[in-house]
């Protein structure tokens, strides 16, 4: 019946629309974020997981090698890399993130219900729109601490997850004839372009060098996973053994922590973030906030994401991203006489590096 | 001379601390990745899982059964330490039952979803990002837009859904008896919030 069908759809689309905004504006309190907030960890003791994270990657690799041996034969380094990937791939997160927010054995803040609602209320990205923030749609990522370095457990979905589509970038490159070097600036330079797009800025507002760092590295990670001088797995005598365990402190740097390494905001983000990044002045001057900058600062080197990101700043295709350092933003308002220049004498810039 | 004695006291001093200097030397060496006993532990955590319920609710618009509400729960393996507190993938069976304004149905699948509980709560709070499969029976009733208006259909029914939106799309075929004229399959369409 046209005209009954024609009724159902008019009433289908009212309905949807409907829908769509009461439950949008009904769901205001859902999620807390899809990014990270290493700042609500500053001062707040984390035991050290590099041994736990280490424990869990290692375990892994023992049930890879475990599956290789009991499929038998030997078989390309890519395909042990995909099955590798395939093992903790899940429905939107890596099953090493899920595991680390979830395990008694990971010490991470915000830990718990309690120290969760103290998160909600100081979440740096707190201040914008639970609505219209798609950053906000997702759960935000709790902050750890590995050989030193604090960074979001999102950095483990990018290290072993998003890396892999660096890697396969890189290997694309490779099988067209690039030389490492080549291939590797590609598969940056093409990961840059996703994190503008559709993985980052465009969509959350927010382009985090430290995510593009965490790549970067997993992208390496995978390549040693099965190739190089010192593999992790290898094939010899018929059979796959674990030759060299995995270890985070090859990979994880300052630049993973993202209240050192700062992101890149789009305009209408950054008016809500930096009133909430501004709280954080005071706490430049806490011993252990003090300590932790000036050995990152000890350990920061140059890395090739941030001289890509340095040519993009050069031909003003992004905005600098130290301008939206804390110390940056902190000698903003002490310039401007409410703060007295408390960061300005720290010695423990970022930006100056 | 020499006090003898008192040198060779010295000396074993020092000879006894040499080893323990060694060590302190080989203690900023770079220490094992993991211990035995850490990866023990991690592995003893990630192995030992438990199966748990978590109720879901929706309510939605769709075709056939126009406003209607579901209630039902996702049955789901998982290591038995996890708190869910930031997030969980709950990976398992889904069953559900859904009145509505033109009919009702009986929904039974496989559910992915990465979703929250509020502490002591039983049922899913946020529900982040999921789909399903589910295998469904409708019957229709009251001013359902079918002819006839009432029938029963079986069918299947895949769901797709988002922080704050859950969209689903199906197709339904008629079991019941119907005049000639009435068409055998439906397809179906629906738009609400919950999973």
């Amino acid at each position: 019946m046209p005209g009954a069908a024609r009724t159902a759809s008019r009433r289908f689309a009212l309905a949807a629309l409907v829908a769509a905004l009461l439950l949008g504006l009904g769901g205001a309190g859902a999620a807390p974020g899809l990014e990270t907030d290493q700042f609500f960890a500053w001062g707040r003791h984390l035991e050290d997981m590099t041994e736990v994270l280490n424990a869990r990657v290692n375990l892994e690799l023992e049930r890879l090698v475990a599956d290789l041996n009991r499929d038998g034969g030997e078989r390309p380094c890519q395909k042990v890399r995909l099955r590798f990937f395939k093992r903790h791939r899940m429905l939107f997160f890596d099953g090493f993130e899920t595991w680390s927010v979830n395990s008694p054995l990971v010490s991470r803040s915000p830990l718990g219900p309690e120290e969760m609602r103290e998160f909600e209320q100081k979440y740096i990205y707190g201040g914008t729109s639970p609505l219209f923030d798609t950053g906000r749609w997702m759960p935000s990522s709790p902050t750890v601490e590995v050989n030193g370095i604090r960074l979001g457990t999102d950095k483990l979905t990018h290290f072993l997850g998003t890396a892999w589509y660096y890697h396969r970038w890189y290997r694309k490159a490779r099988a067209r004839g690039a030389t490492p070097a080549e291939a590797e600036d590609r598969a940056v330079r093409r990961g840059l372009r996703h994190e503008i797009t559709i993985l980052g800025r465009a969509v959350s507002g927010v382009l985090s060098l430290a995510d593009l760092e965490a790549n970067y590295e997993g992208m390496w990670f995978y390549e040693r996973l099965c190739a190089g001088d010192d593999p992790h797995v290898v094939h010899e005598g018929g059979l796959w053994r674990l030759r060299g365990p995995f270890d985070l402190r090859d990979y994880v740097t300052p630049e993973w922590d993202e209240s050192w390494q700062p992101n890149i905001y789009v305009r209408r983000k950054w008016g809500k973030v930096k009133p909430r990044m501004l709280g954080y002045c005071p706490m430049l001057e806490h011993p252990r906030v003090r300590a932790r900058r000036r050995e990152y600062a000890k350990r920061d080197r140059v890395t090739e994401t941030e001289e890509l990101i340095d040519e993009m700043v050069t031909a003003g295709k992004l905005p600098d991203p130290s301008g939206f350092s804390i110390e940056s933003v902190c000698d903003e308002v002490a310039n401007r006489g409410s703060v007295r220049g408390r960061a300005a004498g720290s010695g423990l810039r970022r930006a100056d590096r | 001379m020499p006090n003898t004695p008192l040198a060779v006291g010295a000396l074993v001093i020092v000879l006894q601390a040499l080893p323990a200097a060694a060590r302190e030397v080989g203690d900023d060496a770079r220490a094992e990745p993991s211990s035995s006993e850490t990866a023990d532990r991690v592995q003893a955590d990630v192995d030992e899982t438990s199966l748990r319920w978590l109720g879901i609710a929706r309510v939605r618009y769709s075709i056939p059964l126009d406003f209607s509400a579901g209630a039902g729960a996702v049955l789901a393996r998982m290591p038995a330490s996890y708190d869910c507190t930031t997030f969980c993938e709950y990976r398992g069976f889904v069953a559900q039952i859904e009145p509505g304004s033109a009919g009702g149905q009986l929904g039974v699948g496989y559910a992915r979803v990465i979703a929250t509980h509020k502490p002591r709560s039983a049922f899913l709070n946020n529900v982040y990002v999921g789909w399903s499969a589910r295998a469904v029976l409708v019957r229709t009733w009251g001013d359902s837009e079918l002819d006839p208006a009432r029938q029963t259909l079986a069918g299947f029914e895949g769901q797709f859904a988002l922080p704050r939106l859950s969209f689903n799309l199906g197709v339904l075929r008629r079991i019941s008896s119907a005049h000639e004229d009435a068409d055998r399959y439906v397809y179906t369409a629906g738009i609400g919030w919950g999973f």
